[in-house]
């Protein structure tokens, strides 16, 4: 990053995923969030006492009303509501805003357990697993999980407290009609939960259809300029459209059978009202129980919708919930495929070795690789060609500990590079990568890119070193400009250049160059070269990957791979004599030279 | 990190409920049916919820105090008949209407991927695709709410409160009138917090937009990130805006919270007053106690549908964040498709004249003045430094920008007045930098078109010597291709692009530095691949390599926008200029 006068601390953060969250995501959340927790609740708890008491003095005014009493008492009893609803407000207020807190916080820490673990993970777990996916589990899922652990827990604790306070409210009016009229009740999260297993399988493939449609949209915004050149708009919008109905289905599925759920609970609470017109009737009529008192058990038998609904919403909610925590937990829980456990601080560079490597991508049949063995030494210019697919780019990858050697070893210093500090291995080289990567930062930024700081002095001579000084005062903004954003648009050649700018500030005593020139034009080529041997003397270190032998000439010795074997190694002159591709290339670009 | 996604969302439109309604009229009026028969269930659901209450009044002086047993159970009977009316009718609205939301949703998502696949490339330029997709999934979904809120909240609810004021006058209009005083006043102060909380979800939204695009980045970009160390600095960023999203969220939390206190305390004062003049009144109001009761109870059924609309209203704030999103997009100006369409093959003859061309009125020309006649079947190199111009031209033969000023002709026809897609579909073109899609090899190559044959895409992977490179993987064209083509190398990505070209056989070739990123090995077959493909076909290659370009029939040289030099490589040579300078730089030292 650029120099900012200022310590930026950025802490390492990474002490994993905690064992309990793993374990009982809920419970360790619990624990972690105490006090908003039980603050929430307890609010609740004072939210419910009080929304019992309004039924009770309606009841009782209405009473009153009956009796003819004076106006004063009535206006004593209204009093009393009005206090009441005062005190309800009140509790309604905080418990929103401690649950609100519990909940959001959970997500919050979960996002960056999550992202904490995509940057723990290695090339092999990306390229099995879609971006979209990915964006969706540190969205929905989370988001999810929260709504499970927040609003879902929320309900469930909630219908419990109703069901600590209402039964005996309406027990204390009459114990008969309690019995009668919700009789029908305990039924109710039986047909609940019978439902729920149905919405939950719907909702899991509309799920699935909306990470299908996400990945489609990704594709087709991706690949938007092959798509116009070669006007194929239409038929990429007929396969999003099936992709899309099939999106559609899955949520009219999902919407039958929630809008089925709210009223089969309502008409089963609420034929507790039917039963209480009948049983009740007589009663009121022969005086036993006041016409207020009547009022009140009918509004509390409306009171006990609530609960069952909540039972089957709460239960809903952390279905739901649970389903994306398992995603999630699957994520947290996929090991590094390149573990950071080196121990050993790197400082210099002497020497690398690789020992017989042999390397597989993962669910590939035949390695990359093979046996592949060869020394280099602090100063030598190491030069490496080959065909597509003769192991190139995978050395550098193997070398940067993109992946995980499975045979054989790779040594810097006589020591496995899986023993140190990967930050310090990384430190050690200075890599531009065969795909231009750069990021929707400004310009500068990209440049004094990663964890040591530079100042702008440096940045502009890195520019200068890869031929760029002249188009930076071109582009708007120059250096603050930003890049793929504000629409900086840059050609293939310029963000090759960047990239190159972005390894060469660091000054690493180990320049790797993975085909990194190709898409410059020979001039600038041409220019950067002699830039770097001009710069680089014989403590400086490098691997130059090229095609064009021309870029190799100053190599101490190059390496000829072929199908992932070594084929012959040594200098220009001894290659021309032993090495058949190395001749066959050279013919090639002398003979077209001529 | 100084870097901070600054510019995240420049515009701030906020979009109207009556724009909104007018954006989304439109997709309803297709189903005018079905839009009716949802309107009468609703209508029908209303009804019978208003009835109810009332029954239960009329059972208290009916039957209770007026000791009619069989009364009693007649109402008990119709009571119940109208609580399972009630709960079908319940039913069928809630599902009738996500249905027809879900269908209209359909046909937004449908234009609006048409609409995104006819915006101008400049677009994509500037806007993250990350964001783009997010308008395309989420936004829309969120907008599917809109569907949902604006008719249960705006539409059902206030049918609600008007039945309800019926039914309340039909009792007593004087107490009646308590409630209706009161309203306005709850109203104004629920507006009030539901539009601070819209601003609050805005930034919201933009937060989370953040959070996605960067999060996209990180995980498209990872190799780099930990090459250069990246990874401590990117995750305390992350954690920043996740903690910034979290407050946000809390923000809103906190006057949402306030919402419903405020309505419940309203919902008992209004039943308080009532009960007291009720009371204070009763000699000459006369209202029965069982009409007090049916009015407490349609009372408390009042402020339900008050609540949902203010609540609603705010979620419908957060969608309709996204409403503003989604039309936003709708509203970036598509590229035009206007134009003449192109009938027959063309013979491939292309004039460029007096072609000048900058990008946008402040920019400076990037094109000055170029004169070029392409024979039909001819090749044509394009040579010169980056930022000569080369780029322009191609892009300007692919019709991704108008110009202005001078002539650019295929076959005769001034490119400005034919129809991109007719043009495009006739150009054929390798880039630098080739996409290539989740799938097959053959898909990737047939481009999903069901008008190319697999006889073609066999015969196109033969030719370019795609398929010899394919032969180590087992399932030749058939191999299962990943998102991005990360599972191939740059050189097998090229191939696939050459064949896709070939597949689809179109009247120009344009090559855009695609060997630069070949080994020689396969420049080699690229090189033959280019012989077939050029053949008979007019070419225009961009190439840093001059080994390319050297049996083409025309090498153009071009510097600072302008030609410099034309003619065939041996004439460039003798005339011992710019040409001969590059074809020695590139070649002095083998």
């Amino acid at each position: 990053m650029l120099d900012s006068g200022q310590t930026i601390v950025a802490e390492p953060n990474n002490q994993g995923v905690p064992a309990t969250l793993i374990k009982n995501p809920f419970l360790h959340y619990f624990k972690k969030h105490k006090r908003s927790f039980f603050a929430g609740i307890f609010s609740l708890i004072g939210t419910n006492l009080t929304d019992a008491l309004p039924p009770l003095l309606i009841g009782y005014s209405i009473d009153q009303i009956t009796r003819g009493e004076s106006i004063d008492s009535i206006a004593l009893t209204l009093a009393a509501l009005i206090v009441a609803t005062a005190f309800l407000a009140w509790f309604r207020y905080l418990w929103r805003v401690y649950w609100g807190r519990f909940n959001h916080s959970v997500a919050e820490d979960l996002r960056n357990h999550i992202y904490d673990k995509y940057t723990d993970l290695g090339p092999t777990f990306f390229s099995k697993t879609s971006v979209g996916e990915l964006m969706s589990l540190i969205n929905n899922d989370v988001n999810l999980f929260r709504m499970a652990i927040g609003p879902g827990v929320l309900v469930l604790l909630d219908s419990v407290i109703v069901l600590c306070i209402i039964p005996p409210l309406m027990i204390s009016i009459s114990p008969d009609w309690t019995w009668k009229s919700l009789i029908l009740i305990p039924l109710i999260p039986f047909v609940v939960r019978s439902l729920m297993t149905k919405i939950r399988e719907g909702y899991k493939k509309q799920q699935d259809r909306f990470a299908e449609l996400s990945g489609v949209s990704q594709e087709i915004v991706s690949g938007i300029r092959v798509i116009k050149s070669y006007a194929q708009e239409d038929n990429q919008t007929a396969l999003y459209n099936k992709i899309s109905k099939r999106y559609q289905f899955s949520s009219d599925h999902v919407a039958k059978l929630d809008s089925l759920f709210a009223p089969t609970m309502e008409l089963g609470v609420t034929t507790g009202s039917v039963i209480l017109l009948v049983v009740g009737a007589p009663e009121v009529m022969s005086g036993a129980v006041s016409v207020g008192a009547f009022f009140a058990f009918y509004q509390y038998i409306q009171r006990m919708i609530w609960p069952m609904e909540a039972i089957g919403l709460g239960v809903n909610f952390i279905q739901k919930g649970r389903g994306s925590f398992d995603r999630i937990r699957e994520l947290l829980q996929t090991e590094s495929d390149v573990p950071d456990e080196g121990q050993i601080p790197l400082k210099t560079f002497q020497s690398l070795e690789f020992e017989q490597v042999t390397f597989t991508y993962p669910g590939a049949d035949a390695p990359a690789l093979k046996n592949l063995s060869f020394q280099l030494n602090r100063g030598e210019t190491l030069g490496i060609v080959g065909a597509i697919g003769s192991g190139k780019s995978t050395l550098i990858e193997l070398l940067c500990r993109q992946y995980q050697i499975s045979e054989g070893k790779i040594k810097i210093n006589g020591l496995p590079i899986e023993n140190y500090k990967r930050e310090d291995l990384m430190n050690l080289f200075s890599v531009v990568p065969q795909d231009a990567f750069l990021f929707s930062r400004k310009l500068k930024d990209n440049i004094a890119f990663g964890d040591r700081q530079w100042s702008f002095s440096q940045v502009e001579g890195a520019v200068r070193y890869v031929n760029f000084e002249d188009e930076v005062e071109k582009i708007p903004d120059g250096y603050d400009a930003v890049l793929g954003e504000k629409g900086v648009n840059l050609s293939g050649g310029q963000k090759q250049r960047l990239t190159m700018a972005r390894a060469i500030i660091r000054q690493s005593d180990f320049l790797i160059l993975d085909d990194s020139l190709s898409a410059v034009d020979a001039e600038t080529e041409k220019k950067i070269l002699e830039e770097m041997n001009a710069q680089e003397h014989s403590s400086k270190t490098a691997i130059i990957i090229s095609h064009r032998l021309a870029s190799l000439r100053k190599a101490t010795n190059t390496l000829v791979l072929k199908n992932g074997e070594l084929e012959d190694f040594g200098n220009h002159h001894q290659l021309l004599k032993s090495s058949s591709t190395y001749q066959s290339l050279y013919s090639l670009q002398t003979e077209v030279s001529q | 990190m100084s870097m901070l996604i600054e510019n995240e969302e420049q515009q701030v439109t906020s979009i109207k409920l009556s724009t909104l309604v007018g954006r989304i009229a439109p997709y309803l009026a297709k189903r005018k049916a079905r839009v009716a028969g949802v309107l009468a269930i609703v209508i029908a659901y209303v009804g019978v919820g208003r009835a109810l209450p009332i029954l239960f009044g009329y059972a208290i002086d009916e039957g209770i105090k007026k000791q009619q047993l069989s009364v009693i159970y007649q109402i008990a009977g119709l009571y119940l008949t109208f609580e399972v009316l009630r709960s079908v009718l319940a039913f069928a609205q809630s599902y009738l209407m996500i249905k027809l939301g879900n269908s209209s949703l359909f046909d937004l998502r449908e234009d609006l991927i048409k609409h995104v696949q006819r915006l101008p490339v400049q677009f994509f330029d500037k806007h993250p695709i990350g964001r783009t997709v997010t308008r395309l999934t989420k936004e829309i979904a969120a907008l599917g709410d809109l569907f949902a809120s604006v008719f249960t909240s705006m539409f059902v609810n206030t049918l609600e409160i008007a039945s309800i004021l019926v039914a309340l006058s039909f009792i007593s209009v004087k107490l009646t009138a308590i409630t209706v005083v009161v309203t306005p006043i709850v109203v104004i102060i629920g507006v009030a917090i539901s539009r601070r909380i819209r601003s609050v979800y805005k930034d919201a939204k933009r937060v989370l937009s953040t959070i996605n695009s960067f999060t996209a980045e990180s995980i498209n970009g990872m190799k780099v990130l930990r090459l250069f160390n990246e990874i401590r600095s990117s995750r305390s960023f992350f954690h920043g805006l996740s903690g910034n999203y979290k407050n946000l969220q809390m923000a809103s939390i906190k006057l949402y919270a306030m919402l419903w206190p405020l309505l419940e305390g309203f919902n008992v004062a209004v039943i308080a007053s009532a009960l007291f003049f009720g009371a204070y009144f009763q000699s000459s109001l006369g209202l029965t106690v069982g009409e007090i009761t049916a009015f407490i109870l349609l009372l408390q059924s009042f402020f339900q549908p008050v609540r949902s609309i203010l609540e609603r209203y705010t979620q419908m704030q957060n969608s309709l964040a996204s409403a503003d999103r989604v039309f936003a997009l709708m509203a970036q100006k598509q590229e035009s498709y206007q134009g003449q369409p192109i009938r027959n093959r063309l013979k491939g003859q292309v004039e460029l004249r007096g072609l000048s061309f900058q990008y946008s009125k402040d920019d400076p020309l990037v094109l000055k003045d170029i004169n070029l006649k392409i024979e039909p079947g001819q090749s044509v190199a394009l040579v010169g430094r980056t930022g000569s111009g080369k780029t322009t031209i191609i892009s300007l033969l692919q019709k991704l920008y108008n110009y202005e000023t001078g002539q650019l002709l295929i076959d005769g026809m001034e490119l400005n007045e034919l129809a991109a897609d007719a043009v495009r579909s006739r150009v054929g073109v390798v880039q630098q930098d080739n996409f290539i899609f989740k799938g097959t090899v053959a898909s990737n190559i047939k481009l999903d078109n069901p008008a190319v044959s697999d006889d073609h895409v066999r015969r196109a992977a033969v030719q370019t010597g795609c398929l010899s490179l394919l032969e180590k993987r087992s399932d030749g064209l058939e191999s299962k291709i990943e998102e991005g083509g990360s599972n191939l190398s740059v050189g097998e990505r090229q191939l696939i692009a050459f064949a896709r070209v070939l597949a689809f056989d179109p009247d120009i070739f344009i090559l855009d530095e695609a060997t630069a990123n070949i080994d020689s090995e396969s420049e080699l077959k690229i090189q033959q691949a280019t012989e077939v493909v050029t053949k008979g076909r007019t070419s225009i290659i961009i190439a840093h390599r001059l080994s390319t370009i050297r049996n083409c029939d025309k090498i153009v040289v071009l510097s600072d926008g302008k030609i410099i030099e034309a003619g065939s490589h041996d004439e460039l040579l003798q005339h011992n200029g710019k040409y001969n300078d590059l074809y020695h730089s590139q070649f002095e030292h083998l």
